[in-house]
């Protein structure tokens, strides 16, 4: 349930960032169509409020929030890392 | 500019000042303050490291039941006897006792208490603070009266909680440059890796700032207690219940088996375990056990406290923090100090205690580097600019590799020595502050190298010390199953890893020869001179 | 630098700029105003709150203890972002003395 969570948060900041235009092109390449960003962006959050809900599942109420602002924090940083050192050429 | 109203760009801008002046002014103690702070989550291991002579405990009843006997002898008619358990983590039990009439020793200076090892039989550890030394500069810093660490250390604290707000409204696109890091960039790098440092971990950073805060807050705001009580002491009376002086009635009698009485207590608080048993009267029929729940065990911060008769070994009394002020504020201290996190949970405060102290270290360099920038004559900066500059070698290289030399101290300072135990801190600070004057002797590039590399050398030497001179190195701690010790020891070594890989960075970084800045000439007087002066450097020297 | 105080002066290449004092002056009343007057001000609004919250005493001094420091994060950035100093300090008297009356009517 953990790694759940995790992954949930996880996916929700790639969703996020791609949803950002330089950060779309950098990794995708190409322009972003406003739908996509739309759907990334729904995509992103919706990923992010499942990594809560594991979150509560796994741990009850207080322990939950705390340990959901936990993983944000441990999700957010592989996708930083992505994003630093990834980038594909521009086309 | 952004199509933002005046007042909004004017309510950013100003938040933006007093996060870079807030910031800069506390940096060199913030720093400080994180780093002995995310060390100390590592206080009793690295107690453990110091004093390898108390192997690991592996049964916590055969140390209770050693310091009983140990006690027996030495003073079967004391007042009270305490003895201080160890959990999984720690080692070596502290057994002591206060005779009648006489007043309670000062902190650090028993001349009862002995150590008790994980046998139950008597030690003679190296004197030594361990990581203690750490975990009291955190907050009462050193050589200076306590109360006036305490407030600077609630000082630093504030002005770190207005930066945390300043920098949360004034970092108008927290999100959009989020997922932003660009190395290599000079000035850029060092404010993106300061921006991600410091909000990838923003949930932890306002925690532990405001709950740092409250572990203190009495002392920092009376005003709440003011309100309510007629004094100070009135408050206490009602926030710390004193248990009763128990009166010996002279009769004697055997104390209760104190397996036993240890496994009640552990029912009793499901599944929790004592972590300080207090014998008031012994060998009396008056005879009381009070058990102290182990602080690793809980959450909430205070006291939890089971009352025995001596002699049966029966439960009189219980209490447990229970009104909703005590809950909160133990709550908020038990998150500060993290002493009931399990290893996984432990080691993720720690990284982010780490990824503090490197956002005040990133914040600091980039002071400079933004200054630089801004500098007419690089070659001749003014007072400040070089007074910050070379401050922060020795404030932000020198601490880490002062810390190395503490730990060198404690193996090579002979065992017999009076005093080894300050001695092992005077040492500290004596490297300390000749690293603090290296780095105004040397140019500072140069300085950044030494300094990082000396670091690298000490961090990495402690473990093939232990390894080559003490009987505790890696190999056979790995083969007695001493995760503990293996793993510091392992821990060490990366760390002297990354120090040098740090100072090979710096050494490698060739920075852009920093264009002197002519004044421009008027616009409507196109000069040829202007596209040179007008050229930002692009790398700036870190 | 938003506070109109020249932040780099150049040694050695003969670059001054006028020092703006009304500048100077409004970053030190802001500076006073925050730090110890924010405190004061702070100081008053946690007796109250120790006052008037619900509950035991020993609650309700905790509770209003442990709240002070956003209350008083919250003045000091209000000071700086205010749109002068005078009104900041205006509006901190306001609430200090509000406060401060406060709870000493409801002791």
């Amino acid at each position: 349930m953990t790694l759940l969570a995790f992954l949930f948060c996880m996916g929700g900041f790639a969703a996020l960032s791609l949803a950002m235009p330089r950060h779309h092109a950098a990794l995708v390449g190409g322009p972003l169509a406003s739908r996509r960003r739309l759907g990334l962006k729904l995509a992103g959050w919706s990923g992010l409020a499942l990594g809560l809900a594991a979150s509560l599942a796994a741990w009850g109420l207080a322990w939950g929030v705390i340990g959901w602002l936990g993983l944000l924090t441990t999700a957010a940083a592989p996708v930083l890392l992505a994003h630093t050192w990834w980038p594909r050429a521009k086309p | 500019m952004n199509g933002k109203t005046p007042k909004a760009q004017g309510f950013r801008q100003s938040q933006a000042g007093l996060h870079t002046w807030t910031g800069l002014l506390v940096g060199w103690i913030l720093y400080l303050i994180f780093l002995s702070g995310a060390v100390s989550y590592w206080r009793e291991e690295i107690t453990r490291w110091t004093q390898p002579e108390i192997g690991a405990t592996h049964d916590v009843e055969t140390v209770a039941r050693g310091a009983i006997a140990h006690l027996q002898t030495v003073a079967p008619k004391a007042a009270s006897w305490s003895i201080a358990l160890p959990d999984e983590r720690a080692s070596g039990a502290t057994a002591t006792f206060r005779e009648k009439a006489r007043p309670a020793p000062r902190r650090g200076v028993d001349p009862n208490a002995v150590t008790i090892g994980p046998d139950g039989k008597v030690v003679q550890p190296r004197d030594t603070e361990g990581g203690d030394v750490f975990y009291r500069l955190h907050f009462d810093l050193r050589y200076v009266p306590v109360i006036w660490g305490r407030w600077v250390a609630g000082f630093c604290a504030m002005f770190m909680l207005v930066a945390i707000v300043s920098g949360v409204i004034t970092h108008k696109k927290i999100f959009a440059d989020f997922f932003t890091f660009r190395p290599g960039k000079g000035q850029r790098s060092w404010l993106d890796g300061h921006n991600a440092l410091a909000v990838l971990a923003l949930p932890f950073h306002a925690m532990i700032t405001y709950t740092g805060l409250v572990t203190l807050m009495v002392l920092y705001v009376p005003w709440g207690v003011a309100a309510n009580y007629p004094s100070k002491t009135a408050y206490y009376a009602q926030s710390i219940t004193r248990a009763k002086p128990v009166k010996p009635t002279g009769e004697a009698a055997a104390l209760a088996d104190i397996g036993a009485v240890l496994k009640t207590a552990e029912r009793a608080w499901e599944g929790g375990h004592a972590g300080l048993i207090r014998i008031d009267a012994p060998n009396d029929v008056a005879a009381r056990i009070t058990l102290t729940r182990r602080a690793s065990d809980t959450l909430v911060d205070g006291r939890w406290e089971i009352v025995f008769e001596g002699v049966t070994g029966q439960i009189r009394s219980q209490v447990a923090p229970s009104s909703s002020g005590m809950i909160a504020r133990g709550g908020m201290i038990g998150l500060h100090a993290g002493r009931f996190a399990p290893m996984t949970l432990r080691w993720l405060f720690f990284l982010s205690g780490l990824a503090g102290t490197a956002m005040v270290a990133t914040g600091l360099v980039l002071w400079i580097a933004k200054r630089r920038q801004k500098l007419a004559d690089p070659s001749r900066p003014h007072f400040g600019f070089r007074l910050v500059e070379r401050l922060n070698i020795g404030a932000i290289a020198g601490l880490p590799a002062a810390m190395a030399v503490f730990l060198w101290a404690n193996r090579l300072l002979p065992t017999g020595m009076a005093g080894r135990g300050d001695w092992e801190v005077h040492v500290m600070f004596i490297a300390w502050s000749g690293l603090l004057l290296h780095g105004f002797a040397r140019p500072p590039r140069r300085g950044w190298i030494e300094q990082l590399a000396l670091t690298a050398v000490l961090l990495a030497g402690l473990p093939a010390f232990n390894l080559v001179a003490t009987q505790r190195g890696i190999v056979s701690s790995l083969m007695a199953g001493d995760m503990s010790m293996a793993v510091m020891d392992l821990v060490l070594l990366g760390l002297g890893a990354a120090f040098a890989a740090m100072a090979f960075g710096v050494a490698r970084h060739r920075p852009a020869v920093p264009k002197v800045r002519t004044p421009r000439p008027a616009p409507t007087a196109p000069n040829a001179a202007q596209p040179m002066a007008a050229r930002q450097p692009e790398e700036v020297e870190a | 630098m938003a506070f109109g105080i020249s932040d780099v002066n150049a040694t050695g290449v003969g670059l001054q700029r006028k020092t703006d004092w009304r500048g100077v002056f409004d970053l030190i009343a802001r500076i006073v105003l925050a730090a110890p007057g924010g405190y004061a001000v702070m100081a008053a609004c946690t007796m109250l709150l120790a006052r008037v919250l619900p509950g035991e005493a020993l609650d309700r001094t905790l509770w209003a203890t442990m709240l002070s420091f956003a209350i008083y994060a919250c003045l000091v950035v209000w000071t700086f972002a205010a749109r002068s100093a005078l009104r900041a300090g205006a509006v901190m008297l306001a609430i200090g003395l509000a406060a401060g009356l406060l709870a000493r009517w409801a002791a």
